[in-house]
């Protein structure tokens, strides 16, 4: 049976989260929930990954941020500070001293944010999670078009060329947008200072974000050289959507999230 | 809205614990149990729970929220949910909730098709002092078409064609057993319950005959068909305080 406990933190112990394992030589994951996804994650994906990873020996922390699922909004304490609070927490108790933070989408941006803020933090999982657009995004999406049948390309090209020349609505926003990302130059300076910790990422790009990523060699684009180290693993699958909504998506996130672990931290019972 | 103080426990056994949330109320004399609604539906209307938990709190009832095992953040794997689980799961619900809270009554507040293993469950119970429905799911067989309709659509959406048939055990996001499927394949609103039992529906929805009670729920309630999208979730709006409000007068008045 699983190991379960829940812990209260943050101001007036209003926040609440749910610690799955025991202790653990290996970083323990922190998984803020995703978008407004309450923590238990997108069809329970935390939980699944909770489970798996407690058979491995490996302890998971699931927490809602402020104002999502039971959080409450608390002033002054936006989803960044919530996940330092919820570190400090759990280092405070000794429950762990690393950590591995990450997720989907906007988890994996807090993933980013904690791993650029705080030491602690060894590791990062960052599905479809940052990354910039730049030519192999475009010819991508060329390659794309090219590969319809030509009475569709005009078509095409007009939606692409974008809703103004179609004479349509303004452009939905980008994924820069409205993601807490850095600039491509500060993600590269950021990604050479979390090497130099060695701090280690695992990247992962499904189809669900084909709106900044269709092509594996935007990533060298946008990370550098940094993004052929040995401590950055890196996938693109693009027969997966962002939420892992069916069966084998799920399996192959779960497996490649364990497999990892191994790697970047060790198997059960050794401490890297 | 705030939800007020509350407190989060494990309940029931400690071979199959359950994630709950108590919201208490100082001398509350009739508690609620609320029973959330199934698969994509729970985590998109989490908020909304409780949301409405602490609404009912602040109007002197002990609320406790929960969720089954195998789903949400409850112990279990999600194959493992089935109707016979769900109804143990409110037993120990009702359970914690007299035991914690020391209520005189308890009420069970059930979401969409929570209706139907609640239904069953409530008519072998002489100690329930009312079953509300909110916008109960009558027809289970009709319910799990549509759904099995609705995740064809969500695979294509996701996959392609290629991957719009494949049969892997998984509806609506969620891994499902095939026990699961026939309980809700076989389930209906048909003989009443022992207790009392209320509707919360829109204007629209046909009336459910063995209901002695119905509250009306406005246009803009939270609607649970809007698909599986990751920004669905559901909040209280200002019109739907009032039918809350109402609800809770009436739920306080079953210790009259």
């Amino acid at each position: 049976m699983s190991m379960q406990t829940l812990e209260r933190f943050g101001p007036d112990n209003r926040l609440v989260g749910v610690l799955s394992g025991g202790a653990s030589s290996r970083p323990l994951l922190v998984l803020p929930n995703a978008g407004l996804v309450p923590r238990a994650g997108p069809f329970r994906l935390h939980v699944e990954i909770a489970q798996r990873l407690e058979a491995s020996g490996i302890a998971t922390f699931r927490f809602d941020l402020p104002g999502v699922g039971e959080s409450p909004h608390l002033a002054g304490l936006d989803a960044r500070a919530a996940t330092r609070v919820a570190l400090d927490h759990l280092a405070a108790h000794g429950i762990a001293e690393r950590f591995v933070v990450g997720g989907i989408c906007s988890a994996a941006d807090r993933g980013w944010l904690a791993a650029v803020d705080d030491a602690r933090v060894a590791g990062a999982v960052l599905l479809d999670g940052v990354c910039f657009t730049g030519p192999w995004f475009q010819w991508a999406r060329i390659a794309g078009v090219l590969a319809r049948p030509p009475r569709e390309w005009p078509g095409v090209l007009r939606r692409h060329a974008g809703p103004a020349a179609a004479g349509g609505a303004p452009a939905a926003p980008a994924a820069a947008d409205y993601r807490d990302w850095p600039s491509r130059a500060e993600a590269r300076a950021q990604l050479r200072a979390l090497l130099a910790r060695d701090v280690r990422l695992l990247f992962v790009y499904t189809r669900g974000v084909e709106e900044y990523f269709r092509d594996p060699r935007q990533f060298a684009w946008s990370f550098g050289a940094a993004a052929r180290d040995p401590r950055v693993s890196f996938h693109y699958w693009r027969d997966c959507d962002h939420t892992f909504y069916a069966q084998m998506p799920r399996r192959r996130l779960l497996d490649a999230l364990e497999r990892w672990f191994d790697e970047a931290f060790g198997g059960a019972g050794s401490a890297r | 809205m705030s939800a007020g103080p509350w407190q989060p426990l494990w309940i029931g056994d400690a071979s199959r614990p359950l994630y709950a949330a108590l919201h208490p109320a100082p001398g509350a004399r009739v508690g609620v149990a609320m029973a959330p609604p199934l698969l994509h539906e729970q985590p998109r209307s989490r908020r909304v729970l409780v949301e409405i938990a602490g609404r009912l709190a602040a109007s002197g009832l002990a609320c406790l929220r929960f969720d089954y095992f195998g789903t949400g953040d409850s112990a279990g794997a999600g194959e493992q949910h089935d109707f016979a689980a769900m109804q143990a799961d409110l037993d120990a619900a009702v359970a914690a909730l007299r035991d914690r809270a020391g209520v005189r009554r308890v009420a069970v507040l059930a979401w969409r098709a929570a209706a139907l293993p609640a239904w069953r469950w409530a008519g072998g119970r002489d100690d329930l002092a009312a079953l509300a429905l909110w916008e109960p799911v009558a027809d289970g067989a009709a319910w799990l078409a549509a759904l099995q309709a609705a995740d064809r659509a969500e695979r294509e959406g996701r996959y392609g064609r290629a991957g719009r048939d494949v049969e892997d055990a998984h509806l609506m996001g969620f891994p499902v057993s095939r026990r699961w499927r026939d309980d809700v394949a076989a389930a209906r609103l048909d003989a009443p319950p022992r207790a009392e039992t209320w509707t919360i529906a829109r204007a629209a929805a046909p009336a459910e005959p063995a209901a002695q009670r119905r509250f009306e729920l406005p246009a803009d309630a939270p609607r649970f068909d809007d698909g599986v999208g990751i920004e669905n979730a559901m909040f209280l709006s200002r019109k739907l305080l009032g039918v809350i409000d109402e609800l809770g007068r009436a739920f306080a008045a079953l210790d009259a």
